[in-house]
């Protein structure tokens, strides 16, 4: 049995009132509390070539701002074109994460913001170098980092208005894409709450080879067979802007995202349960479409 | 200690108190839990079952005030808050397009608002109003099911939404004395039924948790003076009161054993107005005298069922002890020569009604699933396995109405529409309380509020009208339908009834003989108790 402690530090800065259709309450460590400063910082870092081996390129590259902190490239490209496995995602809305990567390996956004750093196909350096290229120790790079990145908030879509109250904000296709989401669709069964998402790894046969999943995903790090080829479920805001598509960037469009589960995924021994093939005629998929599109709205960063 | 001076100074007008500390306040037909104490101490908001109108009752008088009017419209009020002066009344009302708003109107009645509408955050419950009286804490329970903690200004001013927590509600939050915290309680873990406190800033810059314990904690409440936070555990078996001091120290009981609790608030003063579900419910079979199914889950039982063979009896047994919303129920199975029984532990968040397939090897369970979504389930009785019928996010989470055919095949009504094995094949002209299906006649009858709708196999429609609301249907073998008002067993056609059953609710299951019958029936009621506490 445990009663904590109350509130004896002082509250970190007064939060900014976030983007409409996000919480007020973003969680942050108790060691690492948000200020102006530490995002400043933490934004500067995020562009800082010298984080990368060959001061080729910084975060930004791979999570380029004007394309809602993702690229445009099917897989991740590091240092000396070396090509990685999975596609940059997309860091928007990260504060609200439980997990970070697709296969979720680590809880601690101060941790995540290191590893890229340090993977030789990412940014290829080494915790040691890192002072020497900014003047500044791991520690402070980090939590200067995952500050910024908790910073980087995305919301008031016509979505988020709809939502508010504003009948109009959504044309009558995407609102009966919104209906299919929620219903038919089963969308929302995973892509839930403010950051449609549920932080949860579910395996919808991405990377199934008819007999083996080119990744093993989520049970890379659980060790679990029911994980296999389970990746994290991936916000949906901007995702109209976010292309190509999954984990792996196989899917060029929203439209083969959609053909992709209305078809019930790709079969294999570890499939989610809840996915399954929703046999939605042509109109309702451009509805769909059109909700999705409504996802778009303004990256606050 | 004004009020409580009153209180045991006028005994007369309340119920025998047996403790000094603690006191019945109200225990009436007219008794609702739904609302607050006033921080004076001198009015308790709540729902007047007759017309679903809020009032306040005088608790120095026990005199009423309906602060609404509107009731006859089928609309109604649901939670209420009383504000911090004593002036005001936030509560949900329940509008004519069929969602709640959350309003506010003058304590002495008058001067109504309506200070949030959004069809898309469905159901609306205010629990607090901030000390300064400018906004009212109020939990939101959105169309796809998932709530929110959100702040909503008197004033009209936007809302702030500080926390969303998917499928998870809390059942109790409040404000800290001082504004500037809110304790709530919400499951610890993904998948884990228990709850546990938490603390969240106002301004939405932190969280913490205040209590951690394997036990369920919930309902927290803070004490006036904002030392302590006050709760429900089940941590030392019963469900007992609790008061856990803010500032590092342990949680220490306050109370043992306060029942089926639902807090209602705190006065100024230190005491806390609770309210409590009494009374027993159970499973009774008339042949033609009732006598109660003798099983070791007493006193919580519910929706008996006779299997096809008429050997088991599957009914719906309470778990815990909460007071109000989706109640935890497992499925028991009791073997009528042996007594044996087992039960299932269906994964499901709420189970409403079962029914036996003709094989007698899986039950029809009407319900809701850990996310949100209400629909039907079968689960195999032997395995326990289950699976989803159909499953919505957003439908109601009592599920959907439904009945095996003898064929094996599921008919079930979702928005007004009739589907058997998944497709649509008849429009109905309400989404029925009940439906049954008979045997060898392939019929399916519905309950619309008052009247009986039966469709043949041709797809017929004919139909009825009983005259009351209907609390069950059931087919005979021999082809004639049976409903229930209340306690009273009707034949259609026949304006008598042909049994009654004293304390049922109308829930009949007739056993394949055609000559007993299971019922549930029992006697449950609220009382609103105060606990004066040292704050």
């Amino acid at each position: 049995m445990r009663a904590c402690v109350l509130f004896v530090a002082a509250l970190s800065v007064a939060a900014e009132q976030p983007p409409l259709g996000l919480d007020a309450y973003v969680p942050a460590p108790g060691d690492n509390p948000s200020t102006p400063e530490k995002i400043a910082l933490g934004r500067q870092l995020f562009h800082d070539k010298r984080l990368s081996r060959d001061n080729s390129f910084s975060c930004a590259t791979c999570h380029n701002p004007e394309r809602a902190f993702t690229d445009d490239k099917p897989l991740a490209i590091g240092v000396a074109q070396r090509k990685g496995t999975r596609r940059s995602p997309a860091i928007i809305n990260r504060g609200y994460g439980r997990s970070f990567f697709w296969d979720g390996r680590t809880s601690v956004l101060e941790e995540q913001v290191l590893l890229p750093i340090v993977n030789p196909v990412e940014m290829d350096l080494s915790l040691d170098e890192i002072p020497g290229r900014t003047g500044l120790d791991a520690k402070t790079v980090a939590s200067a980092l995952a500050t910024y990145v908790r910073s980087i908030l995305a919301g008031d879509s016509p979505f988020d208005r709809y939502i508010a109250g504003d009948r109009s904000a959504l044309s009558d296709s995407a609102r009966r894409g919104l209906a299919l989401f929620r219903g038919k669709g089963n969308c929302a069964t995973c892509h839930v709450g403010p950051n449609l998402t549920d932080e949860k790894f579910h395996n919808t046969g991405v990377g199934w080879n008819g007999a083996s999943f080119s990744d093993r995903g989520r049970a890379g790090v659980s060790g679990r067979r029911e994980d296999e080829g389970a990746f994290k479920t991936p916000t949906l805001r901007e995702v109209a802007r976010r292309a190509p598509y999954m984990h792996d960037g196989r899917l060029a469009t929203l439209e083969e995202v959609i053909a992709f589960y209305d078809e019930g995924g790709t079969r294999n021994p570890s499939l989610d349960s809840e996915i399954r093939p929703l046999r939605l005629k042509e109109q309702e998929k451009a509805d769909l479409l059109a909700f999705l599109h409504a996802l778009t709205g303004t990256v606050r960063q | 200690m004004r009020l409580w001076t009153t209180l045991v100074c006028c005994g007369s007008l309340f119920a025998a108190d047996t403790d000094a500390q603690l006191m019945r306040i109200w225990a009436d037909a007219l008794t609702n839990t739904l609302g607050a104490p006033s921080r004076d101490g001198r009015w308790l908001s709540f729902v007047d079952a007759r017309t679903g109108d809020l009032a306040v009752r005088d608790l120095r008088s026990g005199s009423i005030r309906r602060l609404t009017h509107n009731s006859a419209r089928g609309e109604f009020a649901y939670f209420s808050s009383i504000s911090p002066e004593s002036k005001y009344v936030a509560y949900a009302w329940f509008n004519n397009e069929k969602y709640y708003d959350l309003r506010v109107t003058g304590i002495e009645g008058g001067d109504t608002r309506v200070i949030y509408r959004n069809e898309e955050a469905g159901f609306v419950q205010p629990c607090a109003w901030s000390p300064d009286g400018t906004q009212i804490l109020t939990l939101f329970f959105r169309k796809d099911n998932t709530s929110q903690i959100a702040l909503v200004p008197v004033d009209g001013k936007p809302v702030r939404v500080l926390k969303s927590l998917n499928w998870v509600y809390p059942k109790r939050m409040d404000f800290s004395p001082d504004g500037r915290f809110i304790v709530y309680d919400s499951f610890a873990r993904d998948g884990s039924p228990e709850r546990d406190i938490y603390l969240l800033a106002a301004d939405g810059s932190r969280e913490t948790m205040l209590v951690e314990h394997p036990a369920n904690d919930l309902f927290p409440l803070w004490s006036p003076d904002g030392s302590a936070v006050y709760f429900a555990s089940d941590r030392g078996r019963s469900m007992d009161l609790w008061r856990v001091p803010v500032r590092a120290s342990a949680p220490q009981l306050v109370r043992r054993d306060i029942g089926r609790f639902l807090p209602m608030g705190f006065t100024s003063g230190g005491t806390l107005y609770y309210g409590v579900r009494e009374g027993l419910t159970d499973i009774f079979i008339a042949n033609p005298s009732p006598v109660p199914l003798p099983t070791k889950f007493r006193g919580r039982n519910s929706a008996p069922e006779w299997s096809p063979d008429g050997h088991r009896i599957a009914f719906l047994s309470r778990r815990g002890t909460e007071n109000y919303g989706q109640e935890s129920r497992a499925i028991v199975i009791h073997s009528i020569a042996s007594g044996e029984e087992h039960e299932l532990a269906a994964a499901l968040a709420h189970i409403e009604r079962l029914r036996w397939s003709p094989d007698g090897k899986q039950l029809l369970i009407s319900g809701s699933d850990g996310k949100g979504r209400g629909g039907i389930y079968t689960i195999d009785t032997g395995t326990g396995a289950l699976k989803p019928v159909i499953a919505e996010p957003g439908a109601n989470f009592r599920g959907f109405e439904a009945a095996w055919l003898e064929d094996g095949t599921i008919a079930y009504v979702r928005d007004r529409r009739l589907h058997v094995s998944g497709r649509q094949i008849a429009s109905l002209p309400c989404d029925p309380s009940h439906v049954a299906a008979s045997g060898r006649g392939k019929k399916l009858a519905f309950a619309c509020e008052n009247s009986i709708h039966v469709i043949s196999g041709t797809g017929e429609t004919s139909g009825i009208s009983a005259g009351q609301r209907i609390t069950g249907l059931r087919w005979t073998r021999d082809g004639e339908l049976l409903f229930t008002v209340g306690p009273a067993v009707y034949q259609i056609g026949q304006a008598a009834p042909i049994a009654k059953f004293a304390g049922s609710r109308g829930d009949i299951s007739l056993h394949p003989d055609g000559r007993r019958i299971a019922f549930t029936a029992g006697d449950t009621r609220s009382e609103v108790w105060a606990l004066r506490t040292r704050e």
